[in-house]
Order: structure tokens, then C-alpha cells, then sequence
């Protein structure tokens, strides 16, 4: 350990350089200087490619998800019992001995052998089942579909949840956020006293309470974690107000007889949406989080809608037998919150937003 | 310190009220028919009904003697009339129909539905045809014993990793912990309890994967590795951040410098100077999450069959048993507030700036 | 009363319980050496944008019972200077790039880690500019003040309160034993400091270093504190190294100045030259922006136009040429020499023999003009010790 002043000492200098070249370069603006901040950060730049290229998958889904790999949610009777629980098969792996669409024998205690035979997998699987020309290369659910196609369709409602339930948040948070802050007095206590209930409940079981009385599905699942989600955002975005209105210039705008809702969204607004942006951003990955528990308890999405943490459940029961049932969503859960994640603190960093520790 | 410790409880108690009013508009005046959130999707005759109207405070009622075939009053041994309730309607007549009878009023529900909570009585489920809060307090040891485990989890590997990474800090040490938390952070528990399942349980085979050690093969302390692990992971990650940020906070700050110019070695300062401090937000942190796992993780709980309360809201989700899953997270809201409570008084006692302090620090 | 304390205190500082043998303020002075030698000190900085030169040659000398004033403004290198000599500065990104520090003869820069926490708090001690977050929130007071004596004189929990009781009581704290009791929190801004003047000097240190000790309090507060400062000086007998940005701080205090601009220092010498015979032109801005001249005097307040220079990028001439407005076309070419006199006032200026450029720009003081001290007296410390200062002359 060392006393570590040297940070301290350094950042006047650093400002006082940074103040010198902004001198000669007088263009440079507040969004132009945290995009170039964001484009050296590299894990940030590694996100926001993953989720552009996420999104665009879900976009174009219907386009090019070949239909040899059988419809997503549909289950074709006569093909599905031949495609039952197939591994993984990647072409030009196989003779790598990797992805083959074999499973290892080896590893399975007789009572899992037994159950083996139950559901037909063995070390020659596609063969077996007639389908030897196909390849699915993450393999196959208990009806046939290929897990692909289904994790790709099953974006569509991660990312959708996720945006939809942080704007509903967002919307909802600012707006408590803005009057509790700027009007302040009765309203302030009477809103932060609301959202202090809020976040008494322990959130997923709340989102839960809600579904069982409003029942389950899409727009529900959405409806719930966005409207749920607004205390914290009313919170972070009122603490932001109230650092914004002390400045002198909202004085001036108050001087000058702007009225209300004039200085919060001409001036309040912009001078706090750098926060907002990255709360939103981070909520995003935690939207999809609590969707896809939403979903691996059944409250979420019903199927056969394909949803990440459905498919997870699903799998569940095949832990032993088709591992790449639960793998792969799993994956995309995780790389796509990671992505959110990282791409949130790489704004926070680039747009110098003061956060607290989680 | 008496007055922080007074100003937290009275704190509580509107937070206490608005969550019981919104727990009770959930069960009882949101979805416009409350049987059907008794009964699930199963029909019922119109008599069961009324009875189970009767039965949840749906109806005014009123008591009636009961009388035998003849038309008498029936006594019991005591010589005192026999009474029965009934439903009545608007002239207070007895009715024998849900349609007649006459709804009881929104506050009269609540009322009742608030004495029956602090009495410990969550309602009935219609298919276990028991109290709701008998099955809860049946299964709570499990999720309590789940709890502590996961607890000392949290404590050893989380402030151990985050104390690690801020003394190291740019290490590879540093680097492992920064890169794990935020995976953790972002991966779902439930998936890495499935990972693991899939790990040490299917291709290890050295630990159990399911139940609470009835009937298994191997000794009953290794059931509870694996959940303890998943249930703990995430908030070990976040004790693992704040820990890091805090002590690299309180190493920036002026009085370690002043320790550090008094003369003590690193260690000193480090162990008698720094984590004091930086320990405060942590031991808070980990005290409200205590709080959260005694609420049951539905989710380990699930994924382990571990049988405590958070797979009981699970399996009574997959029935439809929705006077089980209200009533679970009744329960569960009421312990986390009052665990969250205690932490907060117990704060008065870490932060000698309360303890002795007029100026009593904002609650986050 | 202090005359007997101070004999004592010789006496004391051998007998003192706990008192290590090794103490390096047992040892003499080696011939020819000072208490304090500081030799052309480099010490930089190597951050991502480049290398800050915090301390670029700084060199001075301390001679036991002295007080220096190290006077600039922020960003200097004055702290910076004394937290090296502490051994306070995280090295990387610090690194020392040349010159020495000597304490009784010994390199400070040489010593290992565990001989210079015997140094620390012993024999140097420091007291910190803002002492509202200087004392640790979570303990108490009299644990605070008496651990030092725990650490490097082996006291007990009990004589180490008891000592910490009598230091409080010595730095004039009411109540002493009631206080020990009591957290930081509870105490003023001016208490807390005169806690941090108690714990500084509980190892009866050889050197007290204090850096901005007063920036943080209110300005009645300033002078009791500084008062005190010299109080103790004369009970104790140590040398001050006093760390200001505020020419008046050090003004009654100091036997030598030593005044820095970005990282080096500008201008050496006692405390009469730098008031009465300033040669540096950033000395002489550092006279124009004292505010209370113009109160006295009614003379207009000039200060330093610009900011100080980025010491990552220093000019490759004198680095207060830009701002200089005496500046040449070689001052901004050639760094200047270090120009000496013969009584030790050195400075470094292109112009520094230049007497006739000295006398034309060089501000009145009261030596060119006696009206000077005519004025009343303002109620700041300042202006009142500095009244004090000049009549001793």
C-alpha cells in the first residue's frame, strides 16, 4: 500500500492540459468529446458492435433463418419425433471430432443410458433419425426445433422487453423524478415516499405478484418490469435535477419568465440526460435478466413463443442428456446483458456520470 | 442516536402501510373477481363459492342461530345458541346467492385482510385446502438454513475478493475479480446454477444437484454447496465491487495519509485505518441482503428443488395457486422490510457519526 | 515559564520513556551537514499523457529549531516536495529522477520501507491542510493522538491516553480528559487542528512539517493556529517547514522562504530579503496580489495574469516567461541560471545581477517606503503580524 496523492496531484495538470487543447480546437462539444472518449475504449466499442449485431439478427430473423431448420415455434408432427433432442452439428467441424452431432457415451452412469434410450440419443443421432444431411449447430429441443433458429426468434423478445420495459421505466422515472425534484416540498416527499414502497418489495417477486394477478405473457411481462422499475430512474433522475437546478443559468431562465415545464425540458433535460442515458442502458440488461427469470419460472412469455429463459427451463430436465439445451441461451443471456453492461459503464466513464457502486 | 434510531422506525411504518395497501389491491381489488384467484382455473359450484366468499371477507355477513328441522334454536353443552354465518344483503336478510348477497366494502377487507396479516393468517390455498401460512412455515427452515450458507458465502468470498482486488489493485488479482463480478453481474443465477449442476453434479459427479439431502446418496452438508454457491453469486460479486470501491475510496482519503505520515506500516494502516471504514457500507449492504435471500430464492430454490418457500411460490405458480404465491410474497415483503429495518439501526451502531451525531447521514 | 520548558525539553528528549536507541534524532548533526538537506530533488510523474515534472531541482537547507516557509501557488510542487521527503508520494507513477534528501546526514531516498515508518510521526511529522477529513471519522480522539507514542515509543493503551491527554492539554484543547473520548466529528475545524498540531508533535519530532494548516480554517481561527504553531516551536524546540500559498501566512513565522513556480523553485532566501529585497519577478506578483496593501495603501491589487504553465509541456525557456511581464526574447529561449549572492538569496531570473532591472520594477516595501506601516491595521493576521515582523526590524 501507498498513499496514492499522486492522482490527486495530476488532474489539475491534466485539466489545465486538456483546457489548452480544447483552446485551439474550439469545435469540440460535450457529445463529440464522449464519442471519441467512448471509440478508445475498446470493450465498449466490443459491445456495442455485439448488441448492433443482436439487434440486426432479430431484424432480420425472418429473412435469411433457413426453414430446412423447421419453424421456430411451429411443430411439424411427422418431422419432429425424427429431430427429437439432436446435438450439435457445426459443417466443417466434424472432422475436427468437435460439434459432430455425437454425444460421449462414456460419460453417462447406466440409469442416464437407460434414459437414453427413452429420448434416442445415441453416438449416431443424425444418421439414425434420417437427417443426416441436416446440421443444427446448437442442436435440437425435445419437439425438433432447432435451438438456433429458436435463440434467434427469442432475441426478438429479450430485446424488445428490454427496450420497451426501460422506456416505460425511463418515461415513468422522469417524470415522478422531474416534479418530486423541481416542485419539490409536498410532492417530493409524497413521490419518494412512494417509490421508497417500491423498492420495499424485492423487485422479480413483485414483477411476480403483479403476473399472477394480471396473468402471464408478452405485453404483461413488459407492462410489469417497466412500470415496476420506476423508483430507482425517479430517484437517480431527481438527485441529477437537483444538482442541475442550483446552476445560476436556471435562475436566469427563471429571470427571463420561463415557465415550468420550459426549463425542465429546455434546460433541466439536456443537462441530466447524460445520466438518464446511461441509467437506461444499464436497466436494458437488467430488463432482459428479469424477463428471462420471468420466463424460466413460466410467468413470462407462454409458449411456444421461443424465450431465452424458457428454453433454459426447458432444458432443465434434460441437464444430463442435451446439456446444449440450456448452453446456448444461456450464452445469449449472458453475452447480450454483458454487453449492455459494459456498454453502460463505458458511457458512464466517456459522459463523466457520477454513479454509486450498484 | 436515539432519535435516528426513532426517525428509521417511524420511517418505516408508512412504507410498511403502502406495501400492505398495495399487497392487498393486488389480491383482493385489482382483478375484479377475487375468486378467481382463489380457486386458480378450477370451477366451482355456486355454493362453494358463496362459502368461499364468506370464508375471505368478500360479503357482509351476519351470524344466525342455527335451527333444527322443527324450527328450534340449537344449543351446544354450554346452553349457549348455536350460530352460523351468513350472507346477507343490503335489508339484511340471509341470502343463499353470490348474487344477491351484498359485497362488503373496500375498507372493511382491508381491515380484515391487515389483522389477519399481523396475526400470521396469509389466507388459504383452495387446492392444498390448507392455511397458506402453515406451508410457509413449514418450509422456512430450509430457505433460512439455504440463507446462511449463502450468507457466509457472500461475507468470506466477497469481501475477501473485493479487499484483494483494491490492495492489488491493476494486478492480475484485480484484472480476475473486475472481469468475474461483472460476468456474475450479468449472467442469470439461475443458468450458473445449472452450469454448476452440470459441472461437479453430472460430469464430476461429487456433488449433489437436487433436493435437500432426503433420501440421497451422498452426506446431507454437501446439498448445500451448490445452492449456496447460485444463491449467493450475484450479490458476492456486488459485496466484491463495493467492497473494492470503497476501500480504494477510503485509501484516496486524508486521514489514511495522516496514518500512513504518523508512521504505520502498510499493513497497519490498511487492517486498523482503512477497512473500519470502508467496512460500514459493505456489512450494510450484506445485512439488506441477507434480508432478500431469507425472502427465498425462487430461483435457486427452483433450479436445486431445494424445498423452501421459494419453490413452493414456484410450484404453487405452476398450479395456479395464487393465494399461495400472494401470501409468499406477503410474507417474503414483511421480512425484507423489517430485516432492512434492523440494518438500519444496527447502521447507528457501526458509524460513530450517528452514534454520537446530531446529523444523522441520509439512509442510501 | 517557556525559557524552562525548552531546557527541559533537551533534557527530555534523551530521558523520554520508550525512546528508542536508534532514533535517528538522538544521533548529532554530522559536521557540515544541516538537519534537513534537501539536493536538487527531482521527482516525476509518468502518467499516460506524458511526464509531470512535479519537483524539478528543488534544493534548501533546515537547521534545527528553523522555520522555512515553501510559499506558491497551487500545483507548484510544494506539497509535492515535502510529501517525497515523507515518502508519501505512490512511486509509479512517482519516481525520483535525480538529487537527494538528507536527514542528519542520511539519504531518506536510500532508506527501506521500515526505516522510514521509524521516521515518520518520530522524527518528521506532518500536519495536513483540511483537518475536517484528516482524523479518522471511526476513532476516537485520545487513540488518534496516542498512536504514534504506541507505534514508535511502545507505549501502553493507558500512557498513551494519558500522554494524549496532556498533548491536548498542551495544544490548549478544554477539557482534555472529557475530550479523549470523543470522535472527530464532534470537534470544530480549529480543534481538529490543534488535534492534528497534538498528534504531529507526540513523538517530540525533530521537524514539523505542515502544509497549508490554515487554508481550511476561518481567519481568526488562522492566526490562533499559527500562533499555537510557534508556540509549540519554542516549547519544543523543532523546526517548521511551513507550506503555504499565502505569502502573509509565513510572513512573522519564517527565518527563510523558499518561493516555487511550476515544480522548481523560484526564489531562496531569508525572510527579510524575500520581503524587503525580493529579485524575482514572480516574487514581486506574489507582493502586488497581497490584498491587503491595497487595503493600507490604497494601491491597486495587480495580480498574476494566466495560469501556470502545464508541467507536462513546460516552455522551453524561463516557465514563468509567459506570464512575466518583464519578459525578453531570452527568457523565452534559455532557461536562466541559478544566480547567488553572497549571503545564500539565490534566484532564478535572466535578470537576477541586473540591479538597475531589480530597483526599477521591484514593489515599495516598508525599507523604500517607511509610510508603508502607517496604515491601520486590517483585522486578518497578516496584515497585524506583519506590522510585528517590521517593527522588529
Amino acid at each position: 500500500m501507498k498513499y496514492e496523492l499522486a492522482e490527486d496531484y495530476v488532474a489539475p495538470q491534466e485539466n489545465a492540459l486538456e483546457a489548452s487543447k480544447d483552446s485551439t480546437k474550439p469545435q469540440r462539444t460535450l457529445w463529440g468529446d464522449a464519442f471519441r472518449r467512448l471509440r478508445r475504449n475498446k470493450l465498449a466499442l466490443i459491445a456495442s458492435v455485439w448488441i448492433i449485431f443482436v439487434v440486426i439478427i432479430a431484424l432480420s430473423a425472418d429473412l435469411w433463418v433457413p426453414q430446412t431448420f423447421g419453424s421456430p415455434t411451429d411443430i411439424d408432427s411427422s418431422t419432429s419425433a425424427a429431430r427429437s433432442l439432436l446435438p450439435p452439428r457445426i459443417k466443417g467441424l466434424e472432422n475436427l471430432g468437435i460439434f459432430d452431432g455425437t454425444t460421449d457415451k462414456k460419460n453417462l452412469t447406466t440409469g442416464e443410458m437407460e434414459h437414453i434410450n427413452v429420448y434416442q440419443v445415441n453416438a449416431e443421432k443424425y444418421p439414425n433419425s434420417g437427417v443426416q444431411d441436416e446440421y443444427h449447430p446448437f442442436g435440437t429441443d425435445l419437439l425438433g426445433r432447432d435451438v438456433m433458429s429458436r435463440i434467434i426468434y427469442g432475441s426478438r423478445i429479450s430485446l424488445s422487453v428490454g427496450l420497451l420495459a426501460t422506456s416505460i421505466a425511463v418515461l415513468i422515472g422522469l417524470i415522478m423524478g422531474a416534479v418530486a425534484a423541481y416542485y419539490g416540498g409536498i410532492w417530493d416527499v409524497l413521490i419518494m415516499r412512494l417509490a421508497d414502497i417500491f423498492l420495499a418489495f424485492p423487485y422479480v417477486l413483485f414483477v411476480i405478484a403483479v403476473l399472477a394477478v394480471f396473468g402471464p405473457g408478452f405485453q404483461n411481462v413488459f407492462l410489469a418490469i417497466g412500470i415496476l422499475g420506476w423508483p430507482s430512474i425517479a430517484r437517480v433522475f431527481r438527485s441529477a435535477i437537483l444538482s442541475v437546478k442550483e446552476n445560476d443559468f436556471i435562475d436566469a431562465a427563471r429571470a427571463m419568465g420561463a415557465g415550468d415545464w420550459r426549463i425542465i425540458v429546455r434546460h433541466i433535460f439536456p443537462n441530466s440526460v447524460a445520466t438518464i442515458i446511461v441509467y437506461a442502458t444499464m436497466s436494458i440488461g437488467g430488463a432482459i435478466l428479469t424477463e428471462s427469470a420471468l420466463s424460466f419460472l413460466g410467468m413470462g412469455v407462454q409458449p411456444p413463443t421461443p424465450s431465452w429463459g424458457y428454453m433454459i427451463s426447458d432444458g432443465k430436465t434434460y441437464l444430463s442428456t442435451a446439456p446444449w439445451l440450456m448452453m446456448c441461451p444461456g450464452l445469449a443471456i449472458l453475452s447480450t446483458v454483458l454487453a449492455f453492461t459494459v456498454l453502460g459503464d463505458g458511457l458512464r466513464d466517456a459522459l463523466d456520470v457520477k454513479m454509486k457502486d450498484a | 442516536m436515539l432519535r435516528y434510531i426513532l426517525k428509521r422506525i417511524l420511517q418505516f411504518i408508512p412504507v410498511f402501510i403502502g406495501v400492505t395497501v398495495i399487497l392487498f389491491v393486488l389480491q383482493n381489488v385489482v382483478p375484479g373477481d377475487p375468486i378467481k384467484l382463489i380457486t386458480g382455473e378450477k370451477a366451482v359450484s355456486p355454493e362453494v363459492e358463496l362459502q368461499l366468499r364468506i370464508a375471505n371477507h368478500l360479503v357482509k355477513t351476519q351470524e344466525f342461530p342455527i335451527l333444527d328441522e322443527n324450527g328450534q334454536q340449537v344449543y351446544d353443552e354450554d346452553g349457549n345458541p348455536q350460530m352460523v354465518k351468513r350472507a346477507v344483503n343490503s335489508k339484511g336478510e340471509p341470502v343463499s346467492n353470490s348474487k344477491d348477497a351484498e359485497p362488503e366494502s373496500v375498507w372493511d377487507r382491508y381491515v380484515y385482510y391487515i389483522s389477519g396479516l399481523l396475526q400470521g393468517n396469509l389466507g388459504n390455498s383452495y387446492q392444498k385446502r390448507r392455511p397458506v401460512a402453515d406451508i410457509f412455515l413449514e418450509k422456512y427452515p430450509y430457505t433460512i438454513r439455504l440463507a446462511l450458507c449463502g450468507i457466509v458465502v457472500e461475507i468470506i468470498v466477497g469481501i475477501g475478493a473485493g479487499v484483494i482486488s483494491a490492495i492489488k489493485r491493476y494486478s492480475f488479482w484485480d484484472v480476475l475479480v473486475t472481469l468475474s463480478t461483472s460476468i456474475l453481474v450479468a449472467m442469470p443465477a439461475f443458468w450458473l446454477g445449472m452450469l454448476l449442476q452440470l459441472l461437479f453434479g453430472v460430469n464430476l459427479k461429487i456433488l449433489p444437484i437436487s433436493g435437500a439431502g432426503a433420501n440421497s446418496a451422498f452426506p446431507e452438508y454437501l446439498h448445500y454447496i451448490l445452492p449456496a454457491i447460485t444463491l449467493a453469486s450475484v450479490s458476492t460479486a456486488y459485496t466484491a465491487r463495493i467492497m473494492r470501491s470503497q476501500l480504494l475510496d477510503v485509501m484516496n482519503s486524508d486521514y489514511i495519509r495522516t496514518a500512513v505520515a504518523k508512521g504505520l506500516s502498510s499493513r497497519k494502516v490498511i487492517v486498523h485505518h482503512a477497512l473500519k471504514n470502508a467496512l460500514i457500507p459493505v456489512v450494510t449492504y450484506i445485512g439488506i441482503d441477507f434480508g432478500s435471500m431469507l425472502s427465498g430464492a425462487i430461483l435457486t430454490e427452483t433450479v436445486f428443488n431445494w424445498p423452501g418457500i421459494g419453490l413452493t411460490i414456484y410450484q404453487a405458480i405452476m398450479q395456479r395457486d395464487w393465494p399461495i404465491v400472494l401470501g409468499g410474497v406477503s410474507i417474503i415483503c414483511i421480512v425484507v422490510m423489517v430485516i432492512s429495518l434492523i440494518v438500519d439501526v444496527s447502521y447507528a451502531f457501526l458509524d460513530p457519526r450517528i452514534r454520537y451525531g446530531a446529523s444523522a447521514k441520509g439512509g442510501k | 515559564m517557556s525559557e524552562e520548558v525548552k531546557n527541559l525539553n533537551k533534557e527530555k528528549d534523551v530521558k523520554a520513556p520508550g525512546i528508542q536507541a536508534n532514533d535517528l534524532k538522538l544521533k548529532p548533526i554530522p559536521e557540515g551537514s544541516h538537519l534537513l538537506e534537501v539536493d536538487d530533488l527531482k521527482m516525476y510523474f509518468h502518467t499516460r499523457d506524458g511526464i509531470v515534472r512535479a519537483v524539478d531541482g528543488v534544493s534548501y537547507t533546515l537547521d534545527p529549531g528553523e522555520t522555512l516557509g515553501v510559499v506558491g501557488e497551487s500545483g507548484s510542487g510544494k506539497s509535492v516536495t515535502v510529501m517525497t521527503i515523507m515518502g508519501l508520494i505512490q512511486m509509479p507513477p512517482g519516481k525520483i529522477e535525480g538529487g537527494d534528501v538528507r536527514y542528519r546526514g542520511q539519504s531518506l531516498l536510500k532508506m527501506s520501507s521500515k526505516e522510514m515508518e521509524a521516521i515518520r510521526g518520530n522524527d518528521i511529522a506532518m500536519v495536513f491542510q483540511d483537518p475536517m477529513s484528516s482524523l479518522n471519522p471511526v476513532y476516537r480522539i485520545g487513540k488518534q493522538v496516542g498512536e504514534s507514542l504506541r507505534i514508535h515509543r511502545g507505549y501502553t493503551k493507558k500512557q498513551a491516553m494519558e500522554r494524549a491527554i496532556e498533548l491536548l492539554d498542551m495544544v490548549g484543547i478544554p477539557n482534555p480528559d472529557q475530550r479523549v473520548k470523543d470522535y472527530p466529528h464532534q470537534f470544530s475545524g480549529g480543534m481538529r487542528q490543534r488535534v492534528m498540531i497534538a498528534m504531529a508533535l507526540s513523538c517530540d519530532p525533530d521537524i514539523l512539517i505542515a502544509d497549508e494548516p490554515t487554508t481550511a480554517l476561518d481567519v481568526t481561527i488562522q492566526a490562533q493556529i499559527i500562533e499555537l504553531m510557534k508556540e509549540m516551536q519554542k516549547r519544543n524546540g523543532n523546526a517548521i517547514i511551513m507550506i503555504t500559498h499565502d505569502l502573509g501566512v509565513v510572513a512573522d513565522m519564517a527565518d527563510k522562504i523558499m518561493i516555487m513556480y511550476a515544480g522548481r523553485p523560484v526564489e531562496f532566501g531569508t525572510a527579510d530579503q524575500i520581503f524587503y529585497e525580493p529579485i524575482h519577478p514572480y516574487t514581486w506578483g506574489l507582493h502586488n496580489s497581497i490584498p491587503e496593501q491595497t487595503i493600507d495603501e490604497k494601491k491597486p491589487l495587480t495580480p498574476i495574469k494566466g495560469n501556470p504553465p502545464s508541467l507536462i509541456d513546460l516552455p522551453a525557456g524561463c516557465p514563468f516567461a509567459p506570464r512575466c511581464p518583464y519578459a525578453k526574447q531570452i527568457c523565452f529561449d534559455k532557461k536562466p541560471e541559478k544566480y547567488t549572492d553572497e549571503t545564500g538569496h539565490y534566484s532564478f531570473c535572466h535578470f537576477a545581477d541586473d540591479k538597475d532591472f531589480i530597483r526599477a520594477h521591484q514593489p515599495e516595501t516598508s525599507r523604500t517606503n517607511p509610510n508603508i506601516l502607517r496604515g491601520p491595521a486590517s483585522a486578518g493576521s497578516q496584515s497585524a503580524s506583519k506590522t510585528a515582523t517590521g517593527g522588529e526590524q
